[in-house]
């Protein structure tokens, strides 16, 4: 440049011109200096810095080309932006449901050093695993190890009822109660309102409410120092020391009283195995090793442990372990609990870590189905725009700016849907809550974090899905598009198709999913269970009439729509305690499940008798026999049992079996049958936990339940009634399978709504494009046969390769859930016909109403558009 | 639109980058400056071709929109 300016200098000079005018005239005809300079400057410097690349994008015609595109093909958009939107609110509202499970019990400040201690107990008949242990447990293991930073103890034992006195002593019953140590706020951080921590549960009759139930109680005056009365206590008033937060959601200890432990000495005496068992939590220091702990408790059991198995067996320690006993304590970390417990006696059903697993593959799946439809949406509309795109290539846009422009585009339009995804997620949260059957500690509202990840989610998919049909854009040569040479998706078409077989695979696969999910509980609800569930009404809490359970169970009894009535310890689905028995004169012991009965409760039941009877007022030794189960009698090994001569650690004289039942389901099909035995209650005994009625479904339901209550209600002098059907609460236990039944079968709904909506545009608009190609079609004679055909022919060959793929991962899929169960239903293989055939006749309606209505249109129309 | 002698130094300064043309200086003799020669690359000259064809595509496109009179 300078070397020119000088030559032009010398030829100004040359024509008469001074040195200095000379000069300024070259400078004058060389150009304006800043243009060129900032021109050369790029030049130099890389050619992807961000101003060049935004110039090469050409920012500012972005506006006017991208959204008037969006404008003249307004559907295609709002299908596109509906999808994405649908699609992304499936995916956030599943990922809080998990991040909700996965975060249970964070909040502990040392969350990562808290432990529950377990029990292990196995004999070579059987074996289980408790998440409770013995009371004196917590307080020797402050006293013996110093890694042992603070213990404390859980126990609940039911519902009370609970008053204040002065509000007219109107008592409730409470559900939520627990009794815990005053060292609970030593290991937990629930949050004490008010109150001290350190003296709240303290002293003996100490209760601790939460926010809410403070108001219930109290209304707006200060809870503290308040009395109430626990209903079966006499003793005292219990006082009101402290108002806790309430409790999140994501806690598993759920409670909305604490009661101090230190009210009844029975629980705080030197008894190990005949003490009641409770929930032992403890806090390790920083860095203590958690197995090497657990090794060392081993010696709690021959010290403690020890002599009071020797009491009760009638062996020593080594004795008892050579005939194959053992048992032991473990530590299971707090953050375990909730997901990977398999544990009986929890305080609260968990959660189950592979039903996370599921929930979570869902959402990835329902979120790439929306994300294909769209990759998929905006290469077939790469025809509209290749006109655009050869016209930028002329005027000097980059590649790479054309790729950037695209793919802004894409997130730009992924963050309206995102955004309309927000705002669906709080309107529904409701509706998800019912579905999964609890409530969300996070919400999206109100949560920076949240929306920062919602933008860096908009912005990935946004990326994501406009990757590709940016690259496929912007590599189109301004030749072949300005010249009409351009064919029409010819070359996208292999991955448009793959990306339609991807989506119908994973439709197939969930509709298979829910159908087995669904079979399954169907299965579990109506499995014959051994007993008879229908028409069982079961009454809580008898022991408050006292001595009056035989009048009222009578008074029962004189309804004609009453038929039977039996109290008992316990019923099949809650809670059966244990007992050991052992063959007499032989040393080995055998722990069964346990239930006390009355006389009438196989009848009531249903349960079928293998052999024997069952206990009847005519057999006055029947105080010492028992009626065992049909795995009982194989664990005993007798050919006959029936008169067979057992010893208990409850009765001083000999027990005789007297009858053998056919095995029935304590539990649910989670788990084996257990070995069961029954004794006999007696009549007047009020230490039963039901009254359980049998009604006649001939009656009016209503009216005898009325009859019931009014019985109660004369012989309890007007105490609290509680009742239930027994149908309705054995479903509880398979709550979670139905949640994810119910689960399933909305979002294999939703994912199929999305694969088609996406099929149905993609469809129309290839019906668009070919207009004019089916008019001459139409014109040279084509039936309305051979256009469906030529439109459609791709999609049923697509169904057919989705399928392929569907049903072996299908097939995985529900064998690894159905481990899970003991009792299996079979997959019939009709289900798997049944999921491709309900995709197929969805795209058929999806393609028939494009096809048809392209097919019928006037060719003059088409064509003339020329 | 006027056009400088300065504009054509960045333009022949990024061809040559992008490798289209290349450069050399001769002296041609030893009193005057010496000045630098620019020629088209193999590339160049495929590069010219296809700009070429561009162009023309463009202006026939142009042309066939100046001459059409509007119809009823």
């Amino acid at each position: 440049m300078e070397l020119h300016l000088r030559d032009h200098i010398d030829d100004l000079v040359g024509k008469g011109n001074t040195e200095e005018e000379a000069f300024r005239l070259a400078v004058a005809e060389f150009g304006d200096i800043n243009a060129m300079a900032r021109e050369e400057f790029l030049n130099v410097k890389r050619k992807t810095t961000l101003k060049s690349l935004l110039h090469a994008a050409m920012f500012k015609s972005f506006y006017f080309t991208t959204v008037r595109h969006f404008f003249k093909h307004s559907n295609y958009f709002l299908i596109n932006i509906t999808g994405l939107a649908i699609g992304i609110t499936c995916f956030i509202m599943i990922s809080l449901y998990v991040f909700n499970e996965l975060s249970y019990d964070n909040f502990h400040v040392k969350f990562e050093n808290i432990y529950r201690v377990n029990t292990k107990f196995s004999n070579p008949n059987g074996s289980n695993d408790r998440a409770t242990s013995n009371s004196p447990l917590a307080r020797t293991m402050l006293n013996t190890y110093p890694e042992v930073v603070a213990a404390t103890r859980v126990l609940r034992i039911g519902s009370l009822r609970i008053g204040t006195a002065g509000l007219g002593r109107e008592h409730y019953s409470e559900d939520g109660i627990l009794y815990v140590d005053s060292s609970f706020f030593d290991v937990f951080n629930f949050r004490l309102v008010k109150g001290n921590p350190k003296k709240a549960l303290v002293k003996p009759a100490s209760l601790v409410l939460t926010e809410s139930y403070a108001k219930k109680y109290f209304g707006d005056q200060d809870p503290i120092g308040q009395q109430i009365t626990v209903e079966d206590d006499n003793r005292f008033y219990y006082i009101v020391t402290g108002v806790i937060a309430d409790v999140p959601a994501n806690s598993h200890l759920q409670f909305d009283i604490l009661i101090s432990l230190s009210t009844s000495e029975l629980w705080n005496d030197d008894r190990w195995i005949a003490s009641t068992s409770v929930h032992t939590y403890v806090l390790l220091g920083n860095d203590v090793d958690a197995m090497a702990l657990e090794k060392k408790m081993q010696e709690i059991i021959y010290k403690y442990l020890g002599p009071e198995i020797e009491r009760y067996s009638g062996l020593t320690m080594a004795q008892w372990e050579k005939a194959g006993g053992r048992t032991g304590y473990y530590l299971m970390p707090l953050k375990d609990i909730h997901l990977h417990s398999t544990s009986s006696e929890e305080l609260e059903p968990g959660g189950n870590i592979s039903y996370i697993y599921i929930y979570a593959l869902i959402a990835v799946v329902i979120l790439f189905i929306a994300i294909f439809n769209f990759i998929n949406m905006a290469t077939a509309q790469s025809a509209l725009r290749a006109r655009e795109v050869g016209i930028r290539k002329v005027m000097g846009s980059t590649k790479v700016g054309l790729i950037i422009q695209f793919i802004v585009e894409s997130v730009i339009v992924s963050i309206l849907a995102t955004v309309l995804a927000g705002i669906l997620t709080i309107l529904i949260e409701p509706l998800f809550t019912g579905l999964v059957g609890k409530e969300l500690a996070f919400s999206l509202a109100f949560n920076y974090v949240g929306i920062i990840f919602l933008l860096a989610l908009a912005i990935a998919v946004g990326i994501l899905a406009g990757s590709y049909p940016a690259f496929v854009l912007s590599s189109f040569q301004p030749v072949d598009v300005l010249k009409g040479n351009f064919h029409r998706g010819a070359k996208t078409g292999w991955l448009r198709n793959f990306l339609v077989v991807m989506q119908f695979t994973g439709s197939i696969i969930i509709i298979i999913g829910t159908v087995v999910v669904y079979k399954q509980v169907d299965f579990m609800l109506t499995k014959n269970l051994g007993f008879n569930r229908e028409n069982v009404l079961v009454i809580r809490r008898p022991d408050v009439l006292k001595n009056g359970q035989e009048a009222f169970k009578n008074d029962l009894l004189k309804n004609p729509d009453i038929t039977l009535a039996a109290h008992s310890n316990t019923i099949p689905g809650k809670l059966y305690l244990e007992r050991s028995y052992r063959v007499n004169g032989n040393d080995e012991s055998f722990v069964f499940k346990f239930n006390h009965v009355g006389y009438t409760f196989q009848e009531l039941m249903g349960f079928e008798m293998i052999s024997g009877r069952f206990f009847s007022k005519e057999h006055g030794m029947d105080s010492s026999a028992v009626v065992i189960n049909e795995t009982a009698a194989k664990a005993f090994g007798f050919v006959n049992p029936i008169g067979q001569k057992l010893t208990s650690p409850w009765h001083d004289e000999l027990l005789t079996i007297i009858g053998v039942v056919k095995d029935f389901n304590i539990e649910s099909l989670h788990k084996n049958i257990q070995p069961v035995a029954m004794e006999l209650m007696p009549e007047n005994s009020n230490t039963a936990a039901y009254i359980t009625v049998r009604i006649s479904n001939r009656g009016n339901i209503r009216e005898t339940m009325k009859y019931v209550a009014d019985t109660w209600s004369r012989h309890s002098n007007g105490k609290l009634y509680e009742s239930f059907f027994f149908d309705q609460d054995y479903e509880n236990l398979y709550k979670s399978e139905a949640v994810t039944g119910n689960v399933l079968l909305v979002f294999a709904t939703l994912s199929i709504s999305i694969a088609c909506l996406g099929l149905v545009a993609l469809l129309a608009f290839t019906a668009s494009i070919r207009k004019k190609e089916i008019g001459i079609r139409k014109i040279l004679g084509a039936g309305m046969g051979r256009l469906i055909n030529l439109l459609s022919g791709d999609v049923v060959k697509l169904v057919l390769i989705a399928t392929a793929i569907a049903w072996p991962l299908a097939y995985i899929g529900t064998m690894y859930w159905l481990q899970n169960f003991v009792d299996r239903i079979v997959i019939n293989p009709w289900v798997y016909f049944l999921a491709s055939m309900v995709v197929a006749v969805i795209c058929g309606m999806a393609i028939s109403f494009q096809v048809v209505r392209a097919a019928t249109e006037n060719p003059v129309h088409s064509l003339r558009q020329e | 639109m006027e056009y400088s002698d300065g504009m054509l130094y960045p333009v022949l300064h990024s061809l040559e980058k992008e490798g289209l043309i290349e450069s050399k200086w001769v002296m041609e003799d030893s009193s005057s400056r010496p000045r630098k020669y620019y020629e088209l690359t193999e590339q160049g000259k495929k590069a010219l071709i296809k700009e070429k064809e561009h162009w023309l595509q463009v202006n026939s496109v142009l042309d066939a929109i100046w001459q059409m009179k509007p119809t009823n």
